[in-house]
């Protein structure tokens, strides 16, 4: 049997490191170990319907987010505008059906490169999610520390969320 | 009667055929230590997620480093422990691709210069470690 060329073999290897690379941009069971510190404990996603801001970023981004919640969120949500959130007289005003709501806190951290001996500074986004309760005006801490998820950050927010009440 | 010649023709034959065996063993050691190895270790972090209770940083950064140091190993082992300037240099321009694509956001994740850096330590590593691999297991047949 003739070995197969290198060239062609390199090529295939590293069409499959890219695969996986690409691939794993997020982990599709990423979660946040510390959800009981931010999810309140009086939120039940069976008894109320969780009104969830849109992303932060485009359209684009805000259906992907609400593809993801219809395929993996099997509790009530709605996607709606801050707006709409912070508004208690509206088509929301059922406080106890719209009890709580997820916010996203859009983060941009800077990081510095070199180049030329000219420093350039840059920036990097992430998202974090933090609920707030509207019957209270409470605000519950947001998800904590810098996420590696950029903008489907709301992936491991909603994954915490579901995995806490599976158990 | 054997002659001597034939006896060192099947000496030395013997001798070749284990080398090769004992290169083929070595390839597929050096395969399993420098490129399952790494990937694995790496799949467990990202498999751990935040769950993993290790330190964000390396949480973040190792699974990357890994990953390209696996990459380089991968084109090492392909051409027999000889550098092959062309495709260290296309591994090279695919750290860089990957992060401009996070960076434009056409892939997930978050572009970040100290990913690249983390690629560059741990690619060069790799190559810095081949002199070792290679003198490990290259036979002189």
């Amino acid at each position: 049997m003739t070995p197969p060329n290198k060239h062609y073999l390199t090529l295939g290897c590293l069409a499959i490191f890219i695969f996986f690379a690409i691939a794993s941009g997020v982990p599709k069971n990423a979660s946040y170990s510390d959800a009981a510190e931010w999810i309140p404990k009086d939120f039940n996603p069976t008894s109320t319907t969780l009104l969830i801001e849109k992303h932060p970023l485009k359209t684009k981004q805000n259906d992907r987010m609400i593809k993801y919640l219809q395929d993996h969120y099997p509790y009530p949500f709605e996607v709606v505008s801050k707006d709409d959130i912070n508004n208690k007289n509206g088509k929301y005003a059922d406080l106890k059906k719209y009890r709580f709501a997820l916010l996203w806190r859009p983060s941009v951290h800077t990081y510095t490169t070199f180049s030329n001996g000219v420093s350039s500074e840059h920036r990097a986004w992430d998202m974090f999610g933090n609920f707030i309760d509207r019957s209270t005006n409470k605000s519950y801490p947001s998800t904590s520390g810098r996420n590696i998820y950029g903008d489907v950050g709301y992936k491991p927010v909603i994954n915490s969320i579901i995995k806490l009440f599976k158990k | 009667m054997i002659s001597v010649s034939t006896v060192i023709f099947n000496l030395v034959h013997s001798l070749r055929h284990i080398i090769i065996l004992k290169y083929h063993r070595l390839k597929k050691i050096d395969i399993g230590l420098n490129v399952l190895c790494p990937l694995l270790i790496g799949a467990l972090f990202y498999i751990g997620g935040d769950n993993s209770g290790v330190n964000k940083f390396i949480r973040n950064h190792l699974p990357d480093g890994l990953w390209a140091y696996a990459l380089i190993s991968s084109i090492l082992i392909i051409w027999n422990r000889q550098i092959q300037r062309f495709w260290i240099y296309m591994a090279y321009l695919i750290f860089l691709g990957l992060e401009l694509l996070q960076h434009f956001q056409i892939i997930n994740g978050t572009a970040d210069v100290l990913d690249v850096v983390v690629y560059f330590v741990c690619s060069v590593t790799g190559i810095l470690l081949n002199k070792y691999f290679s003198h490990l297991y290259n036979p002189r047949v």
